[in-house]
């Protein structure tokens, strides 16, 4: 039979480990533009938010920072494109500091935003422009009265991508099993090897 | 307790670097070969305590089990956290590869203290309980305390940092306390010998 604290130890392990996962062990940072505004979501592993973690918005090329905030209580920090960073055309990196030595990075591409707003319309025209020089390429100028509707279904097709964004954002999961069965094979290979060394050094 | 990517000081990484590279060392000589798949299995709890979780009011903290490290391996502990800390950096992504010499340390050094202190007291079954769970509930208190100075000599208030790092793990302590003690308890009885303890005597005398 097995030996009574081996018992209690096994059960208190496994009641604790069927307890909900949600450990502070790394923090994660997902970014996503709307229409013209940053919405940046901080979570520990698995689902609980990191509220008054400060988020800090730098030019990713050259570090200048566009703009400082707290998350609020679910996680989130929202702020408008900073007009800096929509000017220089630059890609925004995000750089979350959650306390207790957590910390993590997300980084906006400039072309996201940009399209987000609107704004890709006329950076791909100008690029259109100067590659048709070079390399002879036919692509289609977009006339004026195309605009509205595009836009029209930008704000839609945003409207209905965000929620999509939240989950999956929120869908981060824990290590599963195939890690740990690695992480496990990986440290009794180690070990075995170094013994196998070991035995082979002493055979004279 | 695991310490991000990019948040300690380039000194501060070297000197952890440096310190458990140190440590690893030492642990390393003193293992005896036979002892290797003792010392990997150990490792292999470390590396899975931490997806053990306790429940402390609406957050949840993990296990850290470097007490029973330190109480079974002394030294060795040092390799063995070094090895469960580096895959679950590499598998899991929890906290930064720079960090891991400082994460090491933080969690080594209070594990072999605390064993190494605590053994003696393995031998007598009265005191037994009370050794371990103190080597459990200390190890965790002086790790967190470790890495709030860490932390604060890189950027971060010493005393904010360990007073939130050592309240978010009270829980975590007591009950690394009880596992570190019963596991203490049990092993004296049935595997002195893993204790460092010598042969078992029920063992012995039946031979």
């Amino acid at each position: 039979m097995i030996p009574r604290p081996v018992f209690v130890l096994s059960v208190v392990l496994l009641l604790l480990a069927s307890a909900q996962p949600g450990g502070a062990h790394r923090v994660n940072l997902f970014a996503y533009c709307e229409q013209g505004t940053i919405v940046a979501m901080a979570s520990f592993s698995a689902s609980k938010s990191v509220h008054q973690g400060v988020i800090e918005a730098v030019n990713a090329a050259t570090g200048e920072v566009y703009f400082t905030g707290t998350t609020d209580d679910s996680g989130e920090l929202s702020f408008p494109v900073p007009a800096a960073a929509v000017a220089e055309g630059a890609d925004i990196l995000l750089r979350l500091d959650a306390s207790q030595g957590h910390a993590a990075e997300w980084t906006v591409p400039a072309r996201e935003y940009l399209a987000e707003m609107g704004l890709a319309e006329t950076a791909a025209g100008t690029k259109t422009e100067s590659r048709d020089a070079p390399s002879g390429h036919e692509e289609p100028i977009p006339a004026p009265e195309h605009d509205e509707l595009k836009a029209m279904v930008q704000e839609a097709v945003a409207q209905e991508v965000a929620p999509l964004r939240r989950m999956l954002a929120e869908r981060e999961q824990g290590p599963g099993p195939t890690e740990i069965a690695g992480g496990i094979g990986y440290i009794v290979g180690l070990f075995g090897m170094a013994a196998w060394f070991v035995s082979r050094r002493k055979r004279p | 307790m695991h310490i991000s990517e990019g948040v300690l000081s380039g000194p501060v990484l070297a000197a952890g670097a440096a310190l458990a590279l140190a440590g690893t060392a030492l642990g390393l000589k003193t293992i005896p070969h036979e002892r290797l798949m003792t010392v990997a299995l150990t490792s292999a709890a470390f590396f899975v305590a931490t997806l053990i979780h306790v429940p402390v009011g609406p957050a949840q903290a993990h296990l850290v089990l470097n007490g029973l490290l330190g109480a079974v391996l002394g030294w060795a502990a040092f390799p063995a956290i070094l090895v469960g800390l580096g895959l679950q950096t590499l598998l899991f992504q929890y906290g930064g590869f720079t960090a891991l010499g400082v994460n090491t340390f933080d969690m080594a050094l209070p594990a072999v203290v605390c064993g190494l202190a605590a053994r003696p007291f393995f031998a007598s079954p009265s005191t037994r309980f009370i050794a371990g769970f103190c080597c459990g509930l200390c190890s965790v208190l002086l790790a967190a305390i470790l890495t709030a100075a860490a932390l604060a000599l890189s950027d971060e208030a010493f005393f904010t940092a360990a007073w939130a790092l050592a309240g978010a793990h009270l829980p975590v302590m007591v009950v690394e306390g009880l596992v570190t003690g019963v596991a203490v308890s049990f092993l004296a009885r049935v595997r002195p010998e893993i204790l460092a303890l010598g042969p078992n005597p029920k063992q012995v005398s039946r031979t």
